[in-house]
């Protein structure tokens, strides 16, 4: 199996500008190096990220990313068209948002509900890109980077621990969907 | 990678290129008010002072032509068929970027009356997070050696380190 698989694209039934647009004011949950806001104590794997990356002596002045979530952040009916189209049923979703010079370093995305998630069935993980294309704005996924990817398209990771980074060297927030499911 | 115009590592071994580097680097970017004064240079910081870049991540230092092994140039000036009119390696270390930019004009090239070429070289070996963009177009997992040619030496370009290990790149203008 390809490492990332393109799916399709949902741009035809969910209008993301719309999505984005509301977004653009609100705080969402803020993630930075501060490892105060980390869950060292109860999950290793984030120690482990951040030690990795103070090795390599990473600029930690340019980490920052903002979560967006379902219900409180912006409608749980895009949820419901999502699943309906692909058939899945969600265990966990996200916004992510990087704006101009920010970045998000070479990792891996680690939950402490990992175990739960496995025993519900057969775990999918999707991302789709929800803003047109935009200079600068950049995923780069083991030995892929996505660039320029057309607004809705959806891509499904082999595994949902797949090692990956973003950034956005360009002048515009960038936004992509990540998506948890089983089916 | 549409300007792809070959892989010099046959003839320059960039790893020893590297390896015998001397000196630091210079930062490129050290006083983002004084850009704001500068022609040419104000109208691409007022664009990234428009788009509230995070200027904490904004660094790359470069490497002179002086630093480098005096036998880089003559070897890329025989491959292209260019007469040398500038040329560095810049330094791109993790979680460090260099936003949407194109690179100022040289006074020479003014004084010569010429339209400059402009080739980039990856040297450093590809690494995770390793990223550079020429308008549109991405470069990612290239080898070492793999020379991209600007469309012109005004092309807006970008890069960015997400990984763990610096990266390295070679520029060369000439005509």
């Amino acid at each position: 199996m390809e490492k990332i698989k393109f799916v399709g694209n949902c741009a035809d039934i969910i209008d993301w500008n719309s999505v984005v647009a509301e977004l653009m004011d609100k705080p969402g949950k803020l993630v930075t190096a501060d490892r105060s806001q980390w869950k060292m104590n109860t999950n290793p794997v984030y120690g482990e990220l951040v030690e990795m990356w103070e090795k390599a002596n990473f600029n930690f002045d340019a980490i920052k990313w903002i979560n967006y979530y379902p219900g409180q952040d912006f409608d749980n009916e895009i949820i419901v068209k999502l699943e309906n189209l692909l058939k899945v049923k969600t265990i966990k979703v996200w916004l992510a948002r990087i704006d101009p010079g920010w970045c998000t370093p070479w990792h891996w995305d680690t939950d402490d509900n990992e175990e739960e998630w496995n025993k519900l069935g057969n775990t999918r993980r999707f991302m789709i890109f929800i803003d047109p294309p935009a200079v600068g704005h950049l995923l780069a996924m083991e030995d892929q980077c996505f660039y320029n990817e057309a607004i809705g398209n959806i891509y499904e990771w082999s595994d949902y621990k797949l090692w990956h980074a973003g950034t956005n060297v360009g002048l515009t927030p960038k936004f992509i969907m990540h998506w948890m499911t089983y089916d | 990678m549409s300007n792809y115009i070959g892989n010099c590592s046959n003839i320059i071994d960039w790893k020893h290129v590297l390896d015998t580097l001397t000196g630091a680097p210079s930062p490129a970017y050290i006083k983002p008010e004084e850009w704001a004064n500068k022609k040419d240079y104000s109208d691409i910081h007022k664009l990234w002072m428009d788009a509230d870049i995070n200027i904490a991540g904004v660094r790359v230092s470069n490497y002179e032509p002086e630093q480098m092994d005096s036998g880089v140039k003559p070897a890329m000036e025989k491959l292209l068929g260019l007469t040398h009119i500038e040329s560095w390696i810049s330094r791109i270390d993790p979680g460090c970027m260099a936003p949407y930019h194109w690179d100022f004009d040289n006074a020479k090239i003014a004084e010569l009356g010429v339209t400059p070429r402009r080739v980039s070289v990856h040297i450093s070996e590809f690494a995770f997070g390793h990223v550079f963009i020429v308008e549109d177009k991405i470069c990612y997992n290239y080898a070492v050696g793999d020379m991209l040619e600007f469309p012109t030496i005004r092309a807006w370009h970008a890069g960015a380190n997400l990984g763990l290990k610096p990266k390295y790149m070679y520029h060369f203008v000439g005509y």
